[in-house]
């Protein structure tokens, strides 16, 4: 029965009326307004004020980061003072004694070619070598008593020798 | 007034005298144990470097750097100079320190110092080449092979067997030795209170035995021997001095003078042989 009914469409005025008495609030139809185009421009200087901002604190996000991963790094040295004693550093002056030990055999050649002469010579120079490196392995800051006790053996034994070799020639 | 002057001139130098000795020490450590190791290397130079055998059957390392200069900054600069290597293989823990140096960077002037302390289980092997620095090794492994130079080692009842070599220092031994191979150039040799076997061959020092039941073999030239607390008849003696005598009580012996040696020879059959040929050194027995 219902199927054989016939179907009529309402009128397209008929929905205007009905919508012109609706509450405002209600109504579909309202007036619309084009932005004016400095409002465009504020917008998008927001936009990229706002971006500004994010860089910014992304920047300080790892400098933070990194300040922490170096200050880390640096708290691993630990620092202290050591008083070291002023006996302790080297007077530097008698390491080429090679120079005056020369000069002695230019006017004494002869006997500076004896071999006994020679091998103290040897001995001399075998010396003066290992006390350079210990030299070096002092510094300008030593604060190891044993290798200025190996300095002042080293210089001992050089002193002998040398007395040996110009009582020699 | 006077007396003002004078005390603040004073105070003044002081101060100055003062600031020329101290140090601004940086230093960095680390501590670490290993296990399943075997044997352990060190390369080191100015090492302080202390091996103790204990119970545990893992090695615990502790690496201590450090660089001295006046100047705080500069001590902290020049320490990143100072590296270290610690690597493990195939059971072998090396271990090295070294001065890294660009061609640009000026030489450090901060006075460095490395220290090692290693704790290890028993009978391991252990090589170490190390200069102008101290070892102390303590305990019993199974071989300790020391290349040094103007060293200052110490062993104490380290049994095993033994290498050393030392140009300029001093090496002291004490207790048991094990089986011990020790050549030297201008180093002092510390025997004291020493058993096992020792051969050493050296040139100038001095070599100083106390109460010796080692067997040993000295082929020495220019050394100077002071041996105390011998006992006669606990030791076959064979003793050689070439150029020089042999100063020694006679109730270990009659001394035989030939014309460029001197001997003095006593034999109890089935005590260790203690053997020394030495020349133009002298030999000295109390």
């Amino acid at each position: 029965m219902k199927n054989r009914l016939p179907i009529y469409e309402p009128r397209e005025e008929l929905w205007e009326a009905i919508e012109n008495q609706l509450p405002l609030r209600w109504q579909v139809k309202l007036k619309t307004y084009e932005p004016s185009e400095n409002i465009w421009g504020e917008i998008i200087k927001e936009k990229k004020k706002y971006n500004w901002y994010w860089s910014a604190a992304a920047i300080m996000l790892i400098s933070l980061c990194m300040s922490i991963f170096f200050t880390g790094k640096k708290n691993d040295v630990q620092f202290s003072e050591q008083k070291i004693k002023t006996e302790l550093q080297l007077n530097i002056g008698d390491l080429d004694g090679n120079a005056s030990l020369d000069h002695v055999c230019i006017n004494k050649v002869v006997e500076c070619n004896k071999i006994e002469v020679k091998l103290l010579k040897m001995e001399y120079d075998e010396l003066n070598a290992a006390k350079k490196k210990l030299k070096d392995a002092m510094g300008a800051y030593n604060d190891d008593p044993e290798l200025m006790s190996q300095w002042v053996s080293l210089e001992n034994e050089k002193v002998k020798i040398y007395n040996k070799i110009i009582s020699m020639i | 007034m006077k007396k003002w002057i004078i005390l603040l001139s004073w105070l003044w130098f002081h101060q100055a005298i003062s600031a020329q000795t101290t140090l601004q020490v940086a230093s960095k450590s680390l501590k670490k144990d290993f296990e399943n190791i075997k044997s352990i290397q060190i390369a080191s130079e100015k090492a302080d470097i202390e091996v103790q055998v204990w119970s545990k059957p893992t090695v615990g390392l502790s690496l201590e750097l450090k660089a001295g200069h006046p100047e705080r900054s500069k001590a902290a600069e020049e320490l990143e100079f100072l590296k270290y290597e610690i690597m493990e293989k195939k059971g072998t823990l090396i271990l090295r320190t070294f001065l890294s140096i660009n061609k640009k960077d000026d030489k450090p002037s901060s006075n460095y110092k490395v220290k090692w302390i290693l704790k290890i289980p028993h009978l391991m092997d252990l090589g170490v080449n190390n200069t102008f620095g101290k070892i102390n090794l303590e305990g019993q492994l199974k071989s300790v092979k020391l290349t040094t130079e103007f060293c200052k080692i110490n062993m104490t009842n380290v049994f095993g067997k033994n290498e050393l070599k030392c140009n300029y220092g001093e090496i002291t031994m004490n207790g048991n030795l094990g089986n011990t191979t020790i050549a030297t150039n201008r180093t002092d040799l510390n025997l004291l209170e020493t058993i096992g076997r020792v051969s050493f061959s050296g040139s100038y020092g001095t070599v100083t035995i106390t109460k010796p039941q080692i067997s040993l073999t000295a082929k020495t030239e220019k050394a100077t021997y002071v041996i105390t607390g011998l006992k006669p008849g606990l030791l076959n003696l064979h003793i050689e001095n070439k150029h020089t005598k042999i100063l020694c009580p006679a109730h270990y012996g009659q001394i035989m003078n030939y014309e460029y040696t001197s001997k003095l020879i006593s034999t109890h059959i089935g005590k260790p042989t203690f053997e020394i040929f030495n020349s133009f050194g002298v030999i000295k027995i109390d």
